[in-house]
This record gives structure tokens, sequence and C-alpha cells, in this order.
């Protein structure tokens, strides 16, 4: 009885140590999250690496809710991945983490490239985004909602407004539109309407002004009027309320492109409305490899690989994204017409804004903090006013500010 | 007399619905194709029967795994629990020694530190020894357990002392008597444990959510939660994953009702 | 194995430490990883610690700040507070529930086997599967509950998305999860009683009401008080359903004091400040478990 006890604990002890075997150097993690293909085109490339070089990059897939956290408990656990999907926000919390690049690849031909405190550069940018609307054009079509298209004139607000309007309470649609829930999407509102959110970094901003307060307390009337539904706030997945096909618009980004592939509905990328001025944030998402990981060289050995200009625009074009490599053209397909707003969006979007979110970005914890303030416009309970909330945000903004 | 009783029945009936109603909607509600999960007329049972959400649930890479890991942690934390809860309950229950009384109160106190509490601190820990990210952080802290103790106490407290001590004069070690007497004699209370024990780590979520981060190392309650998040509304797979998940506890609990009936009394009367 | 010849010394040094042998393992993992944690935990509490402070001589010792800020800190109060109402709500919903089916349960009833299997078997649950069994039966306009609520010719009702609702909701899946486990302390408890109690009431008498209120309840003594602690424990560090139930409700309607504390050292990094956050609802839980104890104990004394 002792023996078979014994044996059947020694079976399961080696189960388990082979269940925690640590990778070898020929197999590294990287993590990852998708909002379309991007794990796709990514799994396509690492499987060429290992047909190149035999060492296996494993993907792993994080949902993006918990992917800070995860990379964060992961680094502090040190139990770094040797590469990952980074936001300049990661990129900025962990960057003493990172490892820098500059003598991995050649950093002079791409843009969006991020630096740490000792001004290396800590990332291999892959992709630019862009904030974008995109529309249900069966639902707008059947209720005879006017939209601009690529070249007419952009539509105000106001406008935007009072055609969405005609879709509500119509059968088949449960609320005019969709606005992420993140506060990411909502910030290039204050940039339309022209305000630059730092005039002195960061000690003055413009957050307390009438126009900051104007767009706040649209957004606040656009929940209490039902216009946008409270549903963003509890299912915290727009893109999969769009999917639905109940909703006539979604203020997205264009990482939804190809996400949005397999749509059962007509759909369309349009200009998003302006009040002052169009604007939209940049943004991108780059690769970055982590010390501590046990397999730096060979993450290293990647990132040199990636960014090559076969692999680079491989990625690229397949997902589609805009590409940050200086002299590469990317072949938009099917979704030619929809980049073109997006670049369009970007070339009508003022110098000074893409500076003012740079600095933004560089600030600590700033992205739960406009979470927060967006969830508190979106709040039925919330008795504050717009101008209290924006106050709120500009003195938790200035606390959290890096002080050099 | 018979009023009360055809009333009694009602009541229960009523109860029984409400317990279990859920429970097989949800069962039935997997093997919904998808037009049907967002129809917006849904029936209780399926229109039309289909086994794609399963096929969904267990093609996906590595659901499979979650299953393996759950079942590994389960029966090895197990493994654990009944060896050293029974070794501790018979030190509390058969010996007289200097701080008895204390350690019962630690013991009993670490009832008020919960995991939850300390959650920070123990990622701290798990770090320090080597243990994050492992499933043996899974297995071998939550098996010592202040109400498995207490179970086994108060069964050995019954075995009696007599056959212990004769065993002693006749020279037996106090290993042999541990292994040869007392094992043996607390078979019912040993299962209890066991089942129990099964149960809590199968069913773990904040354990594996503080301790792993590969997601080849979930379990399936914490894969089962990370998917919900991702998902949002895609209930497909989601359901299925519930429906499987059930199905090992419900196993044991057919078979072993009277045990945990038994157990739940026991750890809820101590003391 | 031969016969060893002890001397009474040998005996009575072994009589001392084999107790400890047999405790040894349960010992060092309580050390280890209970009462270790419990003082980092209220050492990291008087810290600045964060999730990237990579060695601990990196945090500052900042005394009580962590403190003071918590007490302004109105998320927390708000997700504290929230707690309390959820126990104060639902340990007499839940001890209601679980001692009312457990009398039902005792009374004489057919196939009695297969009801108390039935109610015993959401324990079995997990949590997480519990809160998806509810989200999925509540949410939404064409959930099976909207759907029962527009055959009885009413309206959809708004659910998730109400926070009230939403709130009522994790009440409702806490109690249907637990009273199972609850009822069966009770009936122990009721079993346990003797019938020649109720006999002589019987002659004297009394009606049900009576034999229930004079003898029944106050004969379960011992198990209501451990039915009210536990599920003031319980009901306290709640945390898995509400995650797959609500995710933390519409606008952190349904967001309780360990969601907060978890998001706030894992999401937000900050773990001192999580750490003083875990020592206030320590102090609250062993307030409130105290609360408890004296009060059924003075109950008894009436």
């Amino acid at each position: 009885m002792k023996k078979v006890l014994f044996m059947l604990f020694a079976v399961l002890s080696v189960l388990v140590l082979v269940g925690c075997k640590d990778e070898g150097v020929t197999e590294l993690q990287m993590l990852w999250w998708s909002d379309g293909t991007e794990g796709d085109v990514m799994q396509t490339l690492l499987d060429d690496y290992l047909e190149e070089t035999g060492i296996t990059i494993e993907l792993v897939p994080i949902a993006y809710n918990d992917y800070e956290a995860r990379l964060a408990t992961m680094i502090s656990g040190e139990e770094a991945p040797a590469l990952a999907r980074v936001t300049e926000g990661h990129l900025n919390n962990f960057k003493t983490q990172i490892l820098p690049l500059d003598d991995v690849y050649d950093t002079s031909g791409f843009t969006n490239l991020f630096y740490n405190a000792d001004g290396d550069v800590i990332s291999l940018p892959m992709d630019i985004t862009a904030n974008g609307l995109f529309v249900n054009l069966d639902l707008l079509d059947a209720n005879g909602v006017n939209y601009p298209e690529l070249g007419d004139p952009v539509w105000t607000w106001a406008e935007f407004e009072t055609e969405m309007l005609k879709l509500k309470d119509k059968a088949g649609v449960t609320a005019p539109g969709l606005f992420d829930h993140q506060g990411h999407r909502f910030m290039p509102l204050l940039y339309q309407n022209g305000v630059k959110i730092w005039s002195t970094p960061y000690s003055a901003s413009n957050l307390k002004s009438t126009a900051a307060v104007e767009v706040v307390q649209m957004m606040m009337d656009f929940y209490e009027e039902g216009f946008l539904p409270l549903d963003t706030y509890v299912t915290k997945n727009s893109a999969s309320l769009f999917r639905t096909g109940q909703y006539g618009f979604h203020i997205s980004g264009n990482w939804n492109v190809s996400g949005y592939q397999d749509l059962t509905f007509d759909w369309a990328v349009v200009p998003m409305p302006k009040m002052a001025n169009r604007a939209t944030i940049l943004g991108g998402k780059s690769l970055a490899a982590f010390d501590g990981s046990g397999a730096e060289k060979e993450a290293k050995d990647f990132i040199a690989w990636m960014s090559e200009g076969a692999q680079h625009d491989a990625y690229t074009g397949g997902v589609p994204y805009l590409t940050p490599r200086l002299g590469a053209t990317v072949n938009y397909g099917n979704f030619a017409d929809q980049y073109a707003v997006f670049l369009d969006e970007i070339a009508n979007t003022n110098e000074m804004y893409v500076q003012d979110w740079l600095n933004q970005v560089m600030i600590p914890g700033m992205y739960p903090l406009i979470n927060q303030f967006v969830q508190d416009i979106a709040d039925p309970n919330n008795t504050k006013t717009a101008l209290q909330l924006l106050t709120d945000l500009e003195t938790a903004l200035k606390a959290a500010a890096p002080t050099s | 007399m018979k009023k009360m009783t055809v009333a009694n029945y009602i009541i229960a009936g009523i109860l029984v619905f409400i317990f279990l109603m859920p429970v097989i909607y949800i069962i039935s509600s997997s093997f919904k194709p998808i037009n049907e999960l967002f129809s917006s007329t849904p029936t209780f049972f399926p229109i039309q029967w289909t086994l794609a959400n399963y096929g969904a649930a267990l093609s996906r890479g590595d659901f499979a795994q979650y299953i393996f890991n759950s079942f590994l942690v389960a029966i090895s934390s197990t493994f654990i629990a009944v060896i050293i809860n029974t070794m501790s309950g018979y030190a509390l229950a058969k010996f007289r020694f200097k701080f008895d009384n204390v350690i019962m109160l630690v013991i009993l106190s670490t009832i008020m530190l919960p995991l939850e509490v300390i959650m920070v601190p123990i990622f701290s820990v798990l770090k320090f020894f080597g243990l994050y990210n492992s499933l043996w952080a899974l297995i071998i802290p939550p098996a010592a357990t202040p109400t498995g103790i207490f179970l086994m106490r108060q069964y050995l407290l019954t075995i009696p002392d007599e056959i212990i001590q004769s065993a002693r004069i006749d020279g037996a070690s106090e290993g042999r008597i541990f292994f040869s007497i007392i094992l043996p004699n607390a078979k019912p209370a040993i299962a209890t444990l066991a089942i129990f024990s099964f149960m809590w780590r199968w069913n773990d979520y904040v354990w594996p959510l503080i301790a792993i981060s590969s997601p080849r190392k979930y379990t399936l309650q914490l894969a089962i939660a990370n998917f919900t998040g991702e998902f949002g509304t895609d209930y497909s797979s989601i359901l299925a994953m519930s429906a499987i998940s059930m199905i090992p506890m419900l196993i044991v609990f057919i078979i072993f009702q009277r045990q945990f009936v038994q157990g739940t009394v026991e750890s809820g009367m101590k003391g | 194995m031969g016969k060893k010849v002890q001397t009474y010394r040998s005996y009575i040094l072994k009589q001392k430490i084999v107790p400890y042998l047999f405790l040894g393992p349960n010992l060092l993992i309580f050390s280890i990883f209970i009462i270790l944690p419990a003082l980092i935990g209220i050492y990291y509490s008087f810290t600045d610690m964060t999730l990237f402070t990579f060695s601990v001589s990196d945090a500052h010792f900042i005394g009580l700040d962590n403190y003071r800020a918590l007490l302004q800190d109105q998320d927390f109060i708000a997700a504290l507070w929230n707690t309390i109402k959820l126990v104060v709500v639902t340990v007499p919903i839940m001890f209601t529930t679980s001692l009312l089916v457990a009398v039902l349960l005792v009374q004489p009833l057919k196939a009695k086997g297969f009801f108390r299997a039935v109610y015993y078997w959401p324990v079995m649950i997990s949590a997480v599967v519990v809160g998806i069994i509810w989200q999925w039966i509540l949410a939404g306009n064409f959930g099976l509950f909207n759907t029962i609520v527009k055959s009885l010719g009413l309206d959809p009702i708004e659910t998730l998305i109400n926070p009230r609702f939403a709130w009522w909701s994790v009440v409702f899946a806490v109690v249907w999860s637990r009273t199972g486990y609850y009822m069966i302390v009770f009936v122990a408890a009721l079993l346990s009683i003797p019938e020649s109690l109720y006999e002589a009431a019987e002659m004297d008498g009394a009606n049900k009401l009576q034999k229930f209120r004079h003898i029944t309840y106050p004969s379960l003594r011992a198990a209501r008080l451990m039915v009210f602690i536990l599920v003031t424990m319980e009901i306290f560090k709640i945390y898995p359903l509400v995650v797959t139930l609500t995710g933390g409700g519409p606008f952190d309607s349904t967001q309780f004091t360990v969601q907060y504390i978890y998001e706030m050292a894992f999401k937000k990094y900050q773990v001192g400040l999580a750490s003083s956050m875990s020592v206030v609802m320590l102090l609250i839980v062993t307030i409130f478990t105290a609360l408890n104890f004296f009060l059924s104990k003075r109950g008894e004394n009436k």
C-alpha cells in the first residue's frame, strides 16, 4: 500500500516537473494580443523564422484587458517573456526592463521610435494606428442617414448627431452607435475642438477651458440621451457589440479594419466629425525585448530579422496596417478605401496635437486615469459637472506626471 | 396532517426547479447552434442540437491542457492534503504536549487570513521561493487547510487510545503506528477530506490568478474566467467549457454524496 | 523488526517531539504561506512599494501615508461600503433560506435524499461558473429572464446594465450557490434535537410555530453562530463570482473590496497602498466576526 502511494507520488512529481520545464534557448515566448488578424500574420512569420533558424518562438496570446497586468506580474515575478507586443504605454511603464536596440537594427529607417531615459531606442515599431469612424452602411442606408465620403466636406459633431439620431429607436437598432470605452478613444475629441492638453507639460493644462468643457458636456449628453448605449461599459468590448449589426457607428481605430473583414453587413470607414478642426490620435504598437528572460540574445536576433524590409512589410501588408518603416509602401489591397480615410485623418491632424499626445503618453499610469474619467462621463449616477471631472483629471495627471 | 405534507412537496418541488433549472439551462444552451444562442426568441431546449460549441472549445488549442492541469493540481494537492492534515489531526487528537492549545489557536486564526487578504505578499513569497508560475504553488500551499485538520481531528478522537497504546508497548515506531493503525482506521474521514480537497482545488480561482502567468499552465477555472473577459458576448465556447468543467464534480458528487454531506456537518460543527 | 528496548526517558522524549513532527508540514506551510505573507503585508503597508520595486530595499518607509491615502480614496471607501452593505443584506437572507430549507428537509418527505442532493449541488459548482450561469440567464433583452418576463406580457427589464439589478443579482447568485452548504449544517443540528422535547410540547398543546420558536430555534444556537460567522467571512471576501457575473458591474456598482485591492496591486501597481487596504479589510472582517460572536452569545443570556 505504502509502495503504491509513493510510486504514485513519484509519477505525479515527474509529471509536474515536466510540465514546469524551463524552455531551453531554442524556444522563446512572445506575448501577444490581436485585435484582428495580427496574430495570424505574425504566426506565419514565426513559422518562417523556425524554418530559417530552427528557433521556435511561441506566440502567447493574452486578452488585452489583462495584457499589461500580465506583463507586469511576469516581469515582477522574474518570468519575463523574451519578446512582447507593446503599446507606448507599456514601453513607458516597463522601460527599465526593456533591452536597448540601437545596435540591433537600423533605427534610422523607422518612425514612431520609443526611447528610454538614457536616450536608447527600446522598440521595433511594428505598426501605426489612428482613431477613426466605422459605420454600418446597411443601417445608415436603410434609414436615410447622410454621411460624407472621403473628399467631401467633413461634418461637424452637431451634424453627425443630427444624422445619426435618425437611427434612434428604429427596428433592429439598439442604439445609434458605439464609442469605445477606453479614454484613448475620447481624447481626440478634445483636439478636435482645438484643445491641446498641455500648454506647458506638466504644469499648465488647457483641460479647464470652455472648449474642453463643451466637449465633455457633449459626451455626457450623448450618454444621457441614449445616443450612446451604456452596454459599452458592461461588456467593455464595443467591437463585439458592433458585430451584432445593431449599431450605426463605432468610433474606434484602424486595428478593426482587418478585424471587421468577416462582418455580415456592409460597412465602411468615413471621416470623423470635427468641431473646430479635424484631429486623430496616432499610436503604434511595437515589439520589445525584455531583460531577464534568459533569451536576450535570441530575442535581439529575432528583432533584427523582423526589421528587415521583406519581413516587416509582410507584417504591415498582411494585416494590413499603416507602416512605420520609412520608404515602405503598403499595398492595402481590399482595404485601400478604408486606409485612405485613415491616412486622410492623419494628414489633417496638426503636428502640435501629435506632439501633445507624445507628452501625454509619458505620464505613468495615465491610461487608468483617462479610462476612469471617461467612465465617469458615461456613468448615469455621476453627479459631478463636466468642469469638475476635467478639474479632477487635471489634478490627477499633474500628480502622476514625471517630475524631471 | 395530509395537507401539510402536500404543501411540503410543492415547496420542495419549486426548490428543485430553482436549484436545478439554471444548471440544466446552461447545459442545454451549450448544445445550441450560434443562431439560436443569439435569437430574439430563445427556447429552453435547443431546437437543433449541435456539438459545434464543444468542438470549438476542445479545439481551442490548450483546452485539453487546462483540463490536464486542473486534474494534476487537484489530485496531487489532495494526496498531500490527506497526508499532512491527517498527521496534524492525529497530533492534535491523540497527544498532549506543551503548546497544543496555542497551536490549535494559531491554526484557527489562519482561517481569518484567507488568500484574498494576503494576495500581494503571497505573490512576493512565491517569487522568493521560485514558485511563481509553477503548478506547485497551486498544489502545496493550499493543501494545508485548517478545515481539513479539524475534520481529521474530530474523527481521530474516536479511535480508541488502547489500540495505539498497545502498539507502542509492542515497540512499534510512531511512524508505523500512523501508517498501519491511524490511516486505515480513518478511511471515512480521509475519503471526506479527499473529496472536499479535490473539489476545492478543482474550483480554485484566486490561487491560479495570483500564481500562474503562462497560459499553458492555466487551470480550467482560470481559463474560463479569462475567456469570459476576452469574448464578452461570445458565449458559445464559454458555455461548453463551463459545462465540461462541471462534469468531474458531478461524477464525484453522485458517487460520494454521503461523504459530502457528512463532511459539511463535521466541518461546520467543529468545536 | 525486533523489539526495541525503550527507556522511560526516551519514551517521554518521543511523546514530546513526535506531535511536533506530525504537525510539522502543516505548520511549515502555514508559516511560509500564511503567517509570513501576513507579516510582509503589514510591512508593505508602511512603504511605497510598487510591483516594480525589484528589491525590497528600493521601497521607502513612508509611515502612515498609505493609511492616510486610503481614507481619501473615494473609490476604496465606496468598495468597502459596498461590501459591508452586501454582508448586511446577504447574511440574513442566506441564514433564513438555509434554515427554512433545512426545516423542510427534516419533515417526513419521500425522496429526501434526492431533494437534498439537488439543493446541495450548486455548492459544487465553481464560483466562476456560477457567475457565468447567472450572467447567461439574466443578461440582455433576449436572455431567459427577460424571455419569461416578456411572456408574462411585461416589457423587458434592464438587467445587468442596471446597477441596482446587477447588485441584487450578486446577492441572488451567492444565496443560490451557497444555501445548500449551510442547509446541511442546519439539518445536522436539527436532527440532533431530541424528539422528547417535541413530544413534551405536543402534550402541552403547542402548535408548529410555538414548537419552532421555543424548542427548535434555541437549540440551534451553535449552528446559528457558525453560520453567521462563516457567511460573514465568506461574503466579505467575495470575488470570482462577481468577476464572471458582472465584472465589477456597470460603473463599479458591483465592485467589492477584494476586486479593488487586487486591481490596486496588479493593475495600478500600488503594492504598498493595496497592502494597507488589505490590513483595513482584515480589521473590519475581524470586527464584524467578533460582533456576530458577541451578539449571538448575548442573545443566549436573555
